[in-house]
């Protein structure tokens, strides 16, 4: 076990029937070829991510654009391979299959993603695209297939008639339920949600995360809830992770993240959040970070974010922090802590 | 008293569709002070953006049509110019700053070059004397090396950098009005921040007006001094943006503020707006937001409802206004 599992088990609460979804030491490293300049290379997307998810859990993972978030989702599925590390789903290790093996895990983790056309094919009747898996792994006769994809279409809300549609037919919110009911038909243990509602209005946007939150409730799934958007992960996650330029800055409960966020980072990410208050969003106290996040084919020697954090220290330039326990809950990867 | 910078008043678009010309705009009336923030607010299909895109001219030529109203920049009808008069203006005193800046920039040209070129178009003046400008304009929005950084391409620069080059481009004129449509939505949050605290700064600092579109309140109340929020193609409020949030006056402003979600504090289950927008060319009778809203009564169906004045300078498009008290976010 790494040092970071094993700050997190001594942290957190255990979690009631052991973790559905564990990440150990993850690595994810893309070959650079050619290019414009011609340079090759390697760019580690992610680097040694620890993370676990219990059951009915949600884990809530942020950051911005190329903090390697997405990468650790498709990672966990192995939609992408990782180059170091393990992945454990109910305990069985996931990044030790071969394809027969993965083809059947594949029943027990499914991904929704943030466009629905992605899982949804809009010249087939969107009954057809429910029924793909259930075709895949079942083998259902007529009847009863019928009544699976009619069945689903009722838990995510929508009429059991609308199985002979199109995808064209339907608006952005009711697409998003209909990748829903793609995704659990199989009865999953984990779906990935990579920035499921974040094309969406946010009266839709609410009505999907609400779905999200009663088949939770109703299934028992467990949740990688994969978002930019803050305010929507504090209200649908029980834990949270910060990444920053591939490695996992600072996670914990979700209260105590966004109450008394620990790392620098979180800081900034939290205080740049404008929130729908004038007054209370005049008062704010605001860090304005300067800067870009690092390329991640050259990140910055020592700590990840020392480019660009407010209370850079020597130490920080030269020497990666470790991850330690932070105050109040979690763990923090931060010299401030040590 | 003098008229506002900007005036839209009563402004009616048309699209063309298969079965004919649908109405998309209705009626909408708002003006904007000097110097004075302005959000345009909805969600997708409430007719903001072509809104924004009526003031600049640039609906499509073909397929829309201005059916009523008039838009007014210092007094200067918009409406009806001819083309060549609207592009003399555009870039010069009006101004714009898209979600993708891409759009608006021309990969194959050198960014320094490109701001020198508006430079010239509108103010004259020699090949050196525009390159100046266009550095000192890249400079002013913070870009390090500005003189260096001048001779990159647009595809060199990382997508913030790129929003901070737009923006550079909209000031190289020194504007009296910029129309920002979801400037910083496909920003990531940090450079957001940093992309408001500019246009802030630009705003203290030369006194540009702006109409900044946008679907995100809490953008909203970091930045406009009031909003205009629109529905279904009307405007249904507008409110100085404090007494918006504290106390809305129409149904559909209190729906979305409540169905934020907090950052501040988990909320129980998330409030929603059942339904959706009804799309152009089939808008329900009545008021328009009637069946999605929770304080419906029967004479909200069948009566027209026009946008009255309210006693603390705002206006509501709701019949039941007077006699309702709404929960705002504040």
């Amino acid at each position: 076990m790494t040092h970071a599992a094993e700050a997190e088990t001594h942290v957190d609460p255990t979690v009631p029937g052991g973790p559905v979804a564990e990440v150990e030491d993850l690595d994810v490293e893309f070959t650079l070829r050619g290019g414009l300049l011609g340079r090759g290379g390697t760019l580690r997307a992610v680097r040694g991510v620890d993370l676990h998810i219990g059951e009915r859990e949600t884990l809530g993972l942020v950051g911005e654009s190329g903090s390697g978030k997405s990468t650790t989702g498709r990672a966990m599925l192995r939609l992408v391979e990782p180059t170091r590390g393990r992945v454990r789903l109910d305990g069985e290790d996931v990044t030790a299959m071969g394809r027969g093996d993965l083809r059947a895990a594949r029943r027990r983790m499914q991904m929704v993603f943030q466009d629905p056309y992605s899982s949804l094919d809009p010249s087939m009747v969107v009954g057809e695209s429910i029924a793909e898996p259930l075709d895949t792994h079942e083998g259902l006769d007529r009847a009863a297939r019928s009544a699976r994809v009619a069945e689903l279409l009722e838990h995510v809300g929508l009429r059991g008639a609308y199985a002979q549609r199109y995808p064209y037919e339907f608006s952005g919110g009711q697409r998003q339920r209909l990748a829903i009911a793609r995704a659990i038909a199989l009865n999953p243990r984990l779906l990935v949600c990579d920035e499921a509602v974040s094309a969406l209005d946010v009266s839709t946007q609410n009505q999907i995360l609400n779905l999200l939150e009663d088949l939770q409730e109703r299934f028992g799934l467990s949740y990688l809830f994969i978002a930019h958007d803050l305010a929507v992960v504090r209200h649908i996650a029980h834990r949270v992770a910060v990444m920053y330029l591939g490695e996992i800055v600072e996670t914990a409960p979700t209260d105590r993240v966004f109450d008394d966020p620990a790392h620098p980072y979180t800081r900034a990410l939290l205080s740049a959040v404008p929130v729908p208050n004038p007054r209370r969003q005049r008062e704010r106290e605001r860090i304005i970070l300067s800067g870009e996040m690092p390329d991640a084919a050259n990140p910055p020697p020592g700590c990840c974010f020392h480019t660009r954090c407010p209370q850079v220290m020597d130490v920080c330039r030269s020497v990666a922090p470790p991850v330690v326990a932070a105050p109040g809950g979690g763990t923090v990867r931060c010299h401030l802590h040590t | 008293m003098s008229e506002p910078l900007l005036v839209v008043e009563d402004l009616s678009v048309e699209f063309a569709t298969d079965t004919g010309w649908v109405q998309v705009l209705d009626g909408v009336t708002f003006g904007v002070d000097r110097g004075e923030t302005v959000g345009l607010v909805g969600e997708s299909g409430s007719g903001k953006t072509v809104t924004s895109l009526s003031i600049l001219g640039l609906l499509p030529p073909e397929g829309s049509r201005v059916t009523a109203g008039s838009i007014r920049l210092d007094g200067v009808e918009l409406v009806g110019m001819p083309k060549r008069r609207l592009e003399a203006m555009r870039g010069d005193e009006i101004s714009m700053i898209f979600q993708e800046p891409m759009t608006s920039l021309d990969p194959a040209f050198r960014v320094g070059d490109q701001i020198a070129e508006v430079v010239r178009r509108h103010r004259g003046g020699s090949r050196r004397e525009a390159w100046k400008r266009a550095v000192e304009v890249l400079e002013t929005v913070g870009i390090a090396n500005a003189g260096s950084r001048a001779r990159s391409y647009p595809h060199e620069f990382s997508g913030g950098m790129r929003q901070r080059v737009m923006i550079a481009m909209a000031l190289s004129c020194e504007p009296k009005l910029i129309i920002a449509d979801e400037p910083t939505t496909a920003l990531d949050v940090t450079i957001q921040a940093q992309v408001l605290d500019l246009l802030r700064s630009m705003r203290d600092e030369f006194g540009t007006a702006v109409v900044f579109v946008t679907h995100d309140l809490g953008v909203v109340a970091d930045i406009c001094d009031r909003a205009v929020v629109m529905y279904a193609g009307q405007v249904v409020e507008r409110s100085e943006i404090d007494a918006l949030y504290a106390t809305p006056h129409h149904p559909y402003t209190e729906a979305l503020l409540s169905a934020m979600p907090q950052l501040v504090a988990r909320t129980g289950r998330l409030a929603t707006i059942p339904g959706s927008t009804p799309p152009a060319g089939s808008m329900p009778a009545g008021c328009r937001f009637h069946p999605r809203c929770g304080h419906v009564r029967d004479r909200c169906r069948d009566t027209l409802v026009a946008e009255r004045r309210l006693d603390g300078g705002g206006t509501s498009r709701c019949l039941r206004v007077s006699d309702l008290v709404l929960k705002g976010s504040a």
